[in-house]
């Protein structure tokens, strides 16, 4: 377990939650790819590098507003960590608030965040990540 | 048997009439025995026709043997006298001798001029013939010591008639039959084909062969010997023939009656000329009138005489029926014997009134006519006395008649005196002046009559004439059910028959004979050939000019406009107006009902089989030339006037390609015509779908797909444009799978707009099927193709239909996601649809999170942007609409208002999986009000189309509504097949919203019938839909009613637990009932009295919302609340009440439980 990865993920998340994407690309590998699933979008596709990043933020933010994520539990798994996330938004002409449970595996390299794998429930987040159905306490749970 | 004798024929010269046999006039001395009395038809210089004809092959035999002992000249003349003697057979029958092959004689009968009856004209012809081979026989026998002996062919078919070189002939399969069967034929025997039997069965005996086998015939052919023929004279035997009901025709009847009353009152003559078109029912009016006869109880009888079709020279046959049948005398009895009967029939009558000498002179002449005459009496034959003869013969008949009514009144019915000789009409024309006797004369006429003699029976008092019109469509439509169920035979298209048939009782008959024969439950289309006969003929006696209008205006349809005409009348010289005239004089055509934007009127056939007659007899090269011009015609006149106009195009545009390529017309021709087919077709499948008239697109749709020949972008344009009206019209799978085709066609050519439509498609109809997560696919697939791309109308459509479904399965993240990219595009392109469904779906989450203002405000938004777009959209918004104040206004009026609108708009333009779920909503809102009978009608309706389109998702919603109505009936096991069965398939849609509804209605019915934990149970599933979709104002419904089962269960606690949440989750939604659910929550588990405020509370919310099951559930629970608190009076009066409310809302088991707790 790396607390330094935990820790990265943190702040990652909370520089996603600024909304400044050239902060959030200070946490991000050249190399960084994410991979939206059919269950958890309408647009599901996979993002690449610094380009997708800035492509996915802005897409997102086109539609919500208030964009956050709430990191409510992790565990990690060597370089890799799976993390639950609360996702909250609100729609950005209605003003609707909604929320999405996303369940996250990121691998980290060299400090920063290489991969992200998305998933619909905590089951195949564990699995990927080569932990146990019950993985234990989470290294980090959301007061 | 009377075959082919000569029949009597007035005398060319003086008119006179002559005796059977006769060869002299009985009056002047002329000879008779030349030429035959009626013309030969002459070719009408028409072009080529299509015609059913009855064709005659005669071939001579027995002479070639003969022939080298004969000198050539001598062979000739003999063969000549053969055959000139039996053209004089043809000819007397009223066919056309084609052509002498030889020794062989080839006639026609129906081309160019055809006969209601010519094969009977045909086979009595041949009759002729062998009879006249006899005759010639025993001249040729005495000359040359040897005879000579006939076989004939008679066959009818279809041919195609016209000038081949030089001379008009008739060219088909139906000549070839008749030549064939000539040759098979015995020696002086006649052979006939399959139709000439079946349409001369009544008056010829026949003795079925083995079917033959024909040289050039692949398939043997079925043959009938000609044995013999009945008289003239015969009645048609009745034996398969269906009798027509009198039906519609008590007026005519009436009036007939009405005359012969006032000619026996006044004892005066009177003549009554029916006159209308053939079949339309003269005879049977007229055999009514001789049924009943007598009935009043004034003595009167009826004598009958009919014209015969055939052989004009006839003359009197009329009268010589009349007085065979009143003197006794038989068609074979000699001379002798008819003087005898005429004389003691007669002269007692007479000699009453006269000496008996004069009476013997009356009868003199009349037995002339009957081939009987006293040589010593014959006359003297001067110019004057020629006149004489006449008046004296009228004057006998006069006086004859005279004497027969002296004792009763008489009926001399004259039938068909349209073929009447002109002996006979004067004669009639006559006695209506001169007769002195109650003497009611009914002729019976076809409308040619009045052409004529057009001054037929007027400006006198003592006759009339009575137009008998077609039966009006409900008499014809109730004399066509009565005919069927006389012959046993079925027909689901009885209206069709009735308006094929144009009111006339001898179409019907016909043709309910045609189905009974062939047992066919849908045979209207194809005409009978004694129909057919009869329309033939009367076209065949129209002038050219005329004639050629009827067959342009055939191509133009059952209604026309007349200058649609004008380019005929153009070629042919002809004189429009003047024609047309003489064609509605005729009763051929009558004006239309309408006119159009020029104030031209419409024209119309009289009779559609007179069109379709006329239709069939154009050539199939010539339909399709007439086809297109009518078609260019259209085009240039009207421009395009909307879909009807272009609708009409296509049509003879498409029947011009299709008898191009029938006719095998030259190729460049024949694709010119289909490539204007293919594109008429395709534009009125277009007008079509614009106005929502989906079968009609599909229709031309397909119509143009058949048209196709390896246009592939056109293909695909067409298919895809059949898949959106397949969809419309419910038929998923079919849409889905021409979608696919066309997704492959347009992927393979990077065409990514058009693909990413189709994925859109697609996804919308697996949608309408209920296969959420594929149609869910079909939009990502669709949105990833192109959301990178210029904004575009599919790009907004993708994302309003997936947040769509998203909103259905209850994911507000990704529905509101996907709804504010649609509402955004939708603005930046100015799309009010796409607008439209983005506020819909923002009203609905705006609902569900129990914003109720901003939920109307947003639907609201919805069916006005809506409104601006189109009806299909007008429906989905008003639906949203009315679902929001249903459930979160708990305005049933409201909602009812708006379901209802939809409703007829969703009908209107054919949008079938909108009415099912309408008709649902509104069986939903009668339950509330507790009105079952709404309930089941509308649930089945609903039902019903979703079964019949195979929307099998879509039954979840009327499932819901038939469940509870079994729950009603307390039939608890079929209630909860039916809500199980709800609840699966609304899984399957992903529709939660329907899930938790299929749920609740469950766990009433488990409930109810006492299993409360599986009610407890299910209640837990619907809470978990609730919680899974963000169902907040149904999960207050859905603990109240666990709070009902706790209570019942006796579970305090757990009935707290409920009744609390139900009323926690109430206060974060506006939402009426839920709040009246909450209030009955917390009135089961409060102390007294508090409890009793709250159930008291409910039960006035419940009544003011108009559902008074849940008021009658309060009141029951009253009752028990009080029961328990010991206050048994009131409780017991609360209960009653209860008891009394569940009668009258018919909810018998709930009744008597309420009255089962009054009484504890």
């Amino acid at each position: 377990m790396s607390q330094g990865n935990l820790e990265l993920l943190l702040a990652g998340l909370d520089a996603f939650n600024s909304g400044d994407v050239e902060r959030i690309l200070t946490f991000v590998d050249p190399q960084f790819e994410v991979s939206i699933p059919r269950e958890l979008s309408a647009e599901p596709d996979t993002y690449r590098g610094h380009e997708g990043v800035r492509r996915y933020f802005e897409t997102f933010a086109e539609a919500m507003t208030d964009i956050r994520f709430h990191a409510e539990r992790v565990w990690t798994a060597g370089e890799d960590l799976v993390v639950e996330v609360l996702l909250t938004a609100s729609g950005r002409q209605t003003g609707i608030p909604v929320e999405q449970r996303v369940f996250l595996v990121w691998t980290v390299r060299g400090g920063k965040a290489l991969k992200v794998q998305t998933y619909p429930s905590l089951e195949p987040a564990l699995a990927s990540a080569g932990l146990p159905h019950d993985p234990g306490r989470p290294d980090y749970q959301r007061a | 048997m009377a075959c082919g004798t000569a029949l009597t024929a007035n005398c060319p010269s003086c008119g006179t009439p002559a005796p059977a046999g006769a060869r002299f006039c009985i009056s002047c001395g002329t000879a008779l025995g030349g030429a035959p009395a009626s013309a030969a038809p002459q070719p009408a210089a028409t072009s080529e026709e299509r015609r059913t004809v009855t064709v005659l092959f005669a071939d001579l035999s027995g002479y070639t043997s003969v022939a080298e002992r004969l000198d050539h000249e001598t062979v000739k003349m003999l063969i000549e006298r053969c055959l000139n003697r039996f053209a004089e057979e043809v000819e007397r029958f009223g066919g056309r001798v084609d052509k002498f092959i030889g020794d062989n004689v080839m006639a026609v009968f129906g081309a160019p001029v055809a006969h209601e009856d010519d094969p009977e004209r045909a086979v009595r012809a041949a009759f002729g013939m062998h009879a006249a081979m006899a005759e010639l026989n025993s001249d040729i026998a005495a000359q040359f010591g040897f005879d000579l002996a006939l076989r004939v062919g008679v066959n009818t078919g279809e041919v195609l008639a016209g000038r081949v070189g030089d001379s008009y002939t008739v060219l088909g399969d139906a000549v070839n039959v008749a030549a064939r069967l000539q040759s098979a034929a015995p020696l002086g025997g006649t052979l006939v084909g399959e139709r000439t039997q079946r349409l001369t069965a009544k008056v010829v005996s026949y003795r079925e062969l083995e079917p033959l086998e024909l040289k050039g015939k692949a398939e043997r052919v079925s043959a009938w010997e000609a044995l013999a023929v009945g008289s003239l004279e015969q009645e048609p035997a009745p034996a398969t023939r269906l009798t027509a009901p009198l039906i519609g025709r008590d007026e005519e009847l009436a009036r007939l009656e009405g005359l012969l009353e006032r000619v026996a009152r006044e004892h005066a003559p009177h003549l009554v000329t029916i006159v209308g078109q053939a079949g339309v029912g003269k005879s049977r009016l007229l055999a009514e009138l001789e049924r009943t006869l007598g009935e009043d109880g004034t003595q009167s009888r009826l004598l009958r005489g009919r014209c015969l079709a055939f052989g004009q020279g006839v003359v009197y046959w009329p009268l010589i029926e009349m007085i065979r049948s009143e003197c006794g005398i038989a068609e074979g009895d000699d001379p002798a014997t008819v003087r005898e009967r005429l004389n003691e029939r007669l002269l007692p009558l007479l000699s009453a009134h006269e000496e008996a000498d004069q009476a013997e002179r009356r009868i003199a002449p009349i037995a002339r006519l009957l081939g009987a005459a006293d040589s010593s009496r014959e006359p003297v034959a001067d110019k004057q006395e020629q006149q004489d003869a006449r008046e004296s013969f009228f004057g006998a008949v006069r006086v004859v008649i005279e004497a027969l009514a002296a004792q009763e009144a008489l009926v001399l019915a004259w039938e068909d005196i349209h073929w009447a000789d002109e002996g006979t009409l004067d004669l009639i024309d006559y006695l209506s002046r001169w007769l002195r006797a109650p003497v009611l004369q009914v002729c019976l006429a076809r409308d040619e009559l009045l052409g004529r003699r057009p001054g037929w029976s007027t400006m006198r008092r003592t006759a009339t004439v009575t137009f008998l019109e077609p039966l009006a469509p409900e008499d014809a439509q109730a004399l066509i059910r009565e005919l069927l169920r006389a012959s046993g035979a079925i027909s689901e298209q009885e209206s069709a028959l009735a308006e094929r048939c144009g009111g006339n009782p001898l179409f019907a008959e016909e043709m309910v004979q045609r189905i009974s024969e062939e047992g066919s439950a849908t045979t209207t289309a194809e005409l009978p050939d004694t129909v057919q006969g009869l329309l033939a003929a009367r076209l065949d006696a129209l002038e050219p000019f005329e004639r050629q209008l009827v067959s342009h205006a055939a191509i133009l349809g059952r209604t026309f406009w007349e200058s649609a005409l004008e380019p005929v009348a153009a070629v042919a010289g002809g004189e429009l107006s003047a024609a047309l005239a003489s064609l509605r004089e005729k009763d051929i055509l009558l004006p239309g009902e309408s006119r159009d934007a020029g104030g031209e009127r419409e024209l119309a056939f009289k009779h559609v089989l007179i069109r379709d007659v006329a239709y069939e007899m154009l050539p199939k090269a010539v339909r399709a030339r007439k086809h297109a011009e009518v078609g260019e015609f259209i085009q240039q006149r009207l421009g395009a006037r909307g879909e009807g106009t272009v609708a009409l195009v296509a049509e003879h545009y498409s029947r011009a390609a299709a008898f191009a390529a029938e006719a095998h017309l030259p190729a460049a021709e024949a694709d010119q015509l289909r490539g204007l087919a293919l594109r008429y077709r395709e534009a009125a499948g277009d007008a079509a779908a614009s106005l929502y008239s989906n079968r009609e697109a599909l229709f031309h749709y397909e119509a143009a797909t058949a048209l196709l020949d390896g246009e592939i972008d056109t293909a695909e344009r067409i298919a895809e444009k059949s898949g959106d009206v397949a969809l419309r019209l419910g038929r998923v799978d079919p849409a889905i799978e021409l979608w696919e085709g066309c997704l492959e066609y347009h992927a393979e050519r990077g065409e990514l707009q058009h693909v990413a439509e189709l994925h859109r498609k697609i996804g919308a109809a697996l949608a309408h099927k209920g296969e959420r997560k594929s149609a869910i696919e079909h939009h990502q697939q669709g949105i990833n193709l192109i959301k990178d791309e210029e904004p575009s109308l599919t790009l907004v459509r993708l994302y309003e239909e997936a947040a769509w479904l998203y909103m259905q399965v209850g994911d507000n993240m990704l529905a509101i996601y996907a709804s504010e990219k649609a509402l955004r595009l939708a603005e930046s392109l100015g799309e009010a649809r796409a607008a439209s469904r983005a506020h819909g779906i923002f009203g609905r989450v705006f609902g569900r999170i129990g914003d109720a203002a901003k939920a109307r405000e947003n639907l609201e938004r919805a069916v006005e942007l809506a409104r601006q777009s189109d009806e299909e959209e007008t429906v989905l918004a008003l639906l949203a609409l009315g679902h929001n104040l249903e459930h979160s206004e708990g305005d049933y009026a409201g909602a009812g208002a708006r379901y209802r609108e939809a409703l007829a708009l969703a009908e209107r333009i054919d949008e079938l999986p909108a009415q099912i779920e309408l008709l649902s909503a509104l069986a939903q809102l009668a339950f509330y009000r507790g009105d079952w009978d709404e309930v089941r009608s509308a649930s089945d309706a609903s039902a019903r189309l979703a079964e019949r389109e195979g929307l099998v998702g879509k039954l979840c919603l009327p499932n819901i509504m038939r469940g509870r109505l079994r729950w009603r009936e307390g039939d608890w096991d079929a209630s909860e097949s039916l809500l199980s069965s709800a609840r699966e398939l609304a899984d399957r849609i992903g529709w939660s919203e329907v899930t938790f509804s299929a749920l609740m209605a469950l766990a009433a019915t488990q409930r109810d019938r006492g299993a409360l934990d599986r009610a407890q149970g299910t209640l837990g599933e619907a809470l978990a839909v609730c919680e899974r979709a963000g169902l907040v104002p149904q999960s207050v419904q859905a603990h109240a009613a666990r709070t009902l089962i706790a209570i019942l269960a006796e579970r305090p606690a757990e009935a707290r637990e409920a009744a609390t949440a139900a009323e926690e989750a109430s206060k974060r939604v506006h939402d009426p009932a839920g709040a009246a659910a909450a209030q009955e929550a917390v009135g089961m588990i409060e102390p007294m009295p508090e409890a009793l405020e709250r159930l008291q509370a409910a039960r006035a919310e419940w009544l003011r919302l108009g559902r008074p099951l849940e008021v009658a559930r309060c009141e029951m629970l009253m009752g028990r609340r009080m029961r328990d608190d010991r206050n048994g009076g009131a409780a017991a009066d609360a209960l009653r009440d209860a008891a009394s409310m569940y009668d009258q809302l018919g909810v018998a088991h709930l009744a008597a439980r309420a009255r089962e707790l009054a009484a504890s």
